[in-house]
C-alpha cells in the first residue's frame, strides 16, 4: 500500500520511494529511506498535509508526496 | 604543509547544522556578536561570518545554512557543498541535536565521506538527559575518529571545551573515512571519480557518489553518466542514489544504536509535544488557536509598534525642520538636508521599531516550535496557490506593512517559495494606504465605506496569491515546491537569544535596505524640488514635468491628470504620500483637518466615482513603496527587487484600466 493510506497510529515499513528524483532526495535526506519505519501520527484539520514519526523526528508530508512512497503495513504493535 | 605559514592567517571553520539544532545560537556563543554579514556567491542568502581568538589562533567561524544532507539540489545544500568544496574550511564544526542523534549523523557522515575534519558538538546536552538519553561520548568519539563535546548553547555550556576541541582538531590529520559501503562500490566510485574533470582528493569519490545517484548535474556527458549508473544498478542491485541513502542511513542507525542508551521509554522526549500537539493540531481546536495566534501576533507587531512609530516620525520631522531653519540659505541645500537626507534617514529608522518587534515574535514563536505547526495547519490552502505552508505568516503581516512580511519570508527555506511570497507580500494592502483609501472613500463613496474597503483587501490578496501562482508558472516552470518539514518538538525559547536574534537582524535590515531607501527619498526630492526656485512638486518642478509625461499613460485608467500621476510617483516614498502630494497640488496647500473639504471639492472635478475607484486600485496594486523595496533587495537581491517594482506597476495598470473600461461601458 501507499503511505498516504495508512490509518493514524498504524505503523508500516517502507518498501520503494517513487518521488522524482528532488523530491526523492529532500524525501532521503529526512531519513525517509526504503527499510525505515513510519507511524502516521496526524492529519491536518483540512485533511492534509500529514504527519509522521520517522527515526525519531517528526515530519509532515503531502498527500501527493505521501502518495509516491510504498510501504508494507507493519502488526499493531501494543505500545502502538 | 601550507598549514604551518597559515597559523599567522585566519584559520576558516564552516559551522553546520540541521535545522533547530541551535546552531546559530551556538556560533553566536562562540563568536560573540560581532558579526559580518555577506552574500554567499552568486545568491542571495545571507552569509554571516564571526570570529574567534583562541590559544593564539584566529578562527572565521562562518554559519552554514541549516541543511539535513548535502546531497540535494537545493539552493542551501548547494551553498554548504561549494563552500566545502571549494573553501576548503580548515575544520567543520557540526551542530547536532543530541535528543536525536541518529537523524543529525546523516551528515557527519557526509562532511566525513568528504574527508573534513570534524567537531561533533551535541547540543541541547540537558534536554537529552532529562528526556532520559544517555550518550555515551567516547565511544561515538572512536567510531567516528573526530571529537564529540556535549553543548548547552544557551547557555554556553561546553563552548570552551568547543574551543580546546577545534584548535587540536585542525592541527591534527583528518580523520579516516568511515567504512560505509562494500569495497567493490568504492572502487566502483575511484574509478568514476577518474573520470571527472578537476576532482581531486578525498571530495571525489563523495562528489563520484552524488553524481552517479543523479541528485546534482555530473561534470561528464550523459552517455557516459548513464553507462555508469546502469553498471551500478546491475553490480550492486540498486540504483546508486537508494543504495546511498540506505547505507548511510543504515550506517547511522548502527552507530546510534551502538553508543545511545534510553532509560526512559523513546516516547519520553516527545511526551510534552504529544500533548501540546493534542491541543494544537487538534481537529476543531487547531485553526481557531491559530487565528487566535495570528492576531496576537498582528497586535504585537502594529498595536505596540505603530505609536513608537510615530514617535520616530515626529523626531526626524521636527529635526528636519530645526536643520531647514538652521541652515537657512541657500533655500536648495536647506531643503535637500532637511526634506531629503534627514527624511530619508527617518524613512529607513521609522522601520526600527516594527522590525525589533517583528524579529521578537517572531524568533520566540519559531524556537518554540509553533511556527511549523501553523504552516502545517495552514498549508492545505496555500499548496491550492502553488505556495508553503509557511508563505501564510508572511502575507498575513502585509496587512499591517510590508516589510515586517517580506523580512518574514526568512522562515521559507525553498528559493522559489521564498520568491514567489515575496511578490505576493505587497499586495496584501498595508496601512499606509487607507489614508488613500479614506480620502476618496469620504469623496465619492460615503455610503459604501465598508463594500469598498473590503472589495479592495480582498482583490489585494486575491491579486497576491494569483501573481505567485502565474509567475511561479511562468519563471519556476519545472520546480517543485515540496512541503516536506521537519516538526521540532516544543521547546522553550531562551529570551536572551531571542533578544540577540532580534537586534542582529534589524541592524542588518538597516544597513542592507537603508542605502536604497535613503537614495530613493533623496531622488524623490530632487524631482520634487528641482530645478531651484520651483514649488515643492509643482508643474514646473521635474517631478510636474514626468506627471506630464506619465499622464497619457493613465488615460485609459480614467485619471489621466499630471497631478494624479505626480501623486503616485511621491506615493512611491510610502502611500500616504499620495493624499498630501494631492493636497498641495489641487489645494496648493497642505491637508489640515479644514482643508480636507476643500481637496474633496477639488477632487470631484478631477475624477469620477468610477476613476476614484480604478485610481484606489492602481494605489492598491503598484510599488509598494521605496522601503519594501529596499527590504526586497535585501531579501532576494536587486533583480527580483527591480522586477517587483516593474510587475506591481504593471498589474496595478493593468487592472485599473480593466476595471475603469469594463465598468465604463456597463455604467
Amino acid at each position: 500500500m501507499k503511505l498516504n493510506q495508512l490509518k493514524i497510529g498504524q505503523t508500516a515499513k517502507i518498501v520503494t520511494v517513487n518521488a522524482s528524483p528532488a523530491l526523492r532526495a529532500r524525501l532521503f535526506s529526512m531519513g525517509l529511506v526504503p527499510e525505515t519505519v513510519v507511524k502516521l501520527l496526524t492529519i491536518a484539520p483540512p485533511g492534509e498535509p500529514l504527519e509522521f514519526e520517522v527515526r525519531g523526528t517528526r515530519v509532515s508530508l503531502r498527500r501527493d508526496e505521501a502518495e509516491t512512497i510504498l510501504v508494507e503495513p507493519l502488526k499493531e504493535s501494543k505500545n502502538g | 604543509m601550507a598549514d604551518a605559514d597559515k597559523s599567522a592567517e585566519t584559520l576558516l571553520v564552516g559551522v553546520a547544522g540541521n535545522p533547530n539544532t541551535g546552531k546559530t545560537t551556538l556560533f553566536n556563543a562562540l563568536t560573540g556578536m560581532r558579526l559580518k554579514t555577506g552574500n554567499w556567491p552568486g545568491v542571495t542568502v545571507e552569509r554571516i561570518e564571526g570570529r574567534l581568538t583562541h590559544k593564539d589562533k584566529v578562527l572565521t567561524l562562518v554559519d552554514l545554512p541549516g541543511i539535513y544532507g548535502l546531497t540535494a539540489d537545493s539552493e542551501d545544500e548547494r551553498i554548504a557543498r561549494d563552500f566545502l568544496l571549494q573553501e576548503q574550511p580548515s575544520a567543520v564544526l557540526v551542530v547536532a541535536d543530541a535528543t536525536n542523534l541518529e537523524r543529525n549523523l546523516y551528515l557527519v557522515l557526509m562532511l566525513l565521506e568528504m574527508g573534513q575534519k570534524v567537531v561533533l558538538a551535541l547540543n541541547m546536552w540537558d534536554e537529552a538527559q532529562k528526556a532520559g538519553i544517555r550518550i555515551d561520548t567516547e565511544t561515538l568519539s572512536g567510531l567516528l575518529d573526530v571529537e564529540v563535546v556535549p553543548t548547552v548553547a544557551v547557555r554556553k555550556e561546553g563552548v570552551e571545551q568547543l574551543k580546546d576541541a577545534l584548535i587540536r582538531t585542525i592541527e591534527n590529520p583528518p580523520p579516516k573515512a568511515p567504512d560505509v559501503y562494500p569495497k567493490e562500490v568504492t572502487q566502483f566510485l575511484d574509478g568514476f571519480a577518474e573520470r571527472l574533470p578537476q576532482m581531486k582528493g578525498a571530495g571525489a569519490r563523495f562528489m563520484a557518489s552524488l553524481y552517479l545517484s543523479g541528485d546534482i548535474e555530473a561534470p561528464v556527458d550523459r552517455t557516459t553518466l548513464t553507462r555508469y549508473q546502469e553498471e551500478f544498478k546491475e553490480r550492486f542491485g540498486k540504483e546508486a542514489a537508494v543504495f546511498f541513502a540506505e547505507h548511510r542511513f543504515s550506517w547511522c542507525h548502527g552507530v546510534a544504536s551502538e553508543v545511545v542508551k534510553s532509560v526512559l521509554p523513546p516516547s519520553a522526549r516527545f511526551a510534552l509535544t504529544d500533548k501540546l500537539d493534542s491541543i494544537f493540531l487538534n481537529r476543531f481546536l487547531g485553526i481557531p488557536i491559530l487565528a487566535g495566534v495570528l492576531y496576537f501576533v498582528f497586535w504585537f507587531i502594529f498595536t505596540l509598534g505603530d505609536p513608537l512609530v510615530g514617535y520616530v516620525d515626529d523626531l526626524f520631522s521636527w529635526l528636519g525642520e530645526v536643520v531647514k531653519e538652521a541652515v537657512g540659505r541657500p533655500e536648495w541645500l536647506a531643503s535637500l538636508l532637511g526634506d531629503g537626507i534627514i527624511a530619508g534617514v527617518g524613512a529607513v529608522l521609522v522601520f526600527v521599531p516594527l522590525l525589533i518587534l517583528l524579529y521578537l515574535i517572531f524568533s520566540a514563536l519559531e524556537d518554540c516550535g509553533y511556527l511549523a505547526r501553523g504552516a502545517f495547519l495552514i498549508d492545505r490552502i496555500m499548496h491550492f496557490f502553488k505556495l508553503h505552508g509557511r508563505s501564510f505568516i508572511p502575507m498575513f503581516l502585509g496587512f499591517g506593512c510590508s516589510i515586517p512580511g517580506i523580512l518574514a519570508t526568512r522562515t521559507l527555506t525553498n528559493r522559489r517559495d521564498r520568491l514567489l511570497t515575496i511578490l505576493a507580500v505587497p499586495f496584501a494592502s498595508c496601512s499606509a494606504r487607507l489614508p488613500v483609501y479614506a480620502l476618496f472613500i469620504a469623496a465619492f463613496f460615503p455610503n459604501h465605506k465598508a463594500a469598498v474597503l473590503f472589495a479592495l483587501y480582498a482583490i489585494g490578496i486575491v491579486m497576491g496569491l494569483l501573481s505567485a501562482l502565474i509567475v511561479g508558472r511562468l519563471l519556476f516552470p519545472k520546480e517543485e515546491a515540496p512541503l516536506v518539514m521537519e516538526l521540532p518538538p516544543y521547546r522553550v525559547p531562551s529570551p536572551r537569544v531571542v533578544f540577540a536574534t532580534a537586534w542582529q537582524r534589524t541592524l542588518i535590515f538597516v544597513k542592507k535596505a537603508g542605502t536604497i531607501i535613503l537614495g530613493a527619498t533623496v531622488l524623490i526630492w530632487a524631482l520634487a524640488s528641482l530645478p531651484p526656485g520651483v514649488e515643492y512638486a509643482s508643474e514646473n518642478s521635474l517631478a510636474g514635468r514626468l506627471g506630464k509625461v506619465m499622464a497619457p499613460v493613465f488615460k485609459p485608467a480614467g485619471f489621466g491628470s499630471w497631478q494624479a500621476s505626480v501623486a503616485l510617483l511621491t506615493g512611491v516614498l510610502a502611500k500616504e504620500t499620495v493624499v498630501s502630494t494631492m493636497g498641495v497640488l489641487y489645494t496648493g496647500e497642505e491637508v489640515e483637518e479644514a482643508a480636507e473639504k476643500e481637496l474633496i471639492r477639488h477632487l470631484h472635478a478631477h475624477f469620477t466615482p468610477l476613476s476614484a475607484f480604478a485610481f484606489l486600485l492602481m494605489t492598491l496594486l503598484y510599488i509598494p513603496c521605496v522601503a519594501s523595496i529596499g527590504a526586497i533587495r535585501r531579501e532576494a537581491g536587486w533583480r527580483w527587487a527591480l522586477f517587483t517594482a516593474v510587475y506591481t506597476l504593471f498589474v496595478g495598470w493593468l487592472i485599473a484600466t480593466l476595471f475603469y473600461q469594463i465598468a465604463t461601458l456597463f455604467a
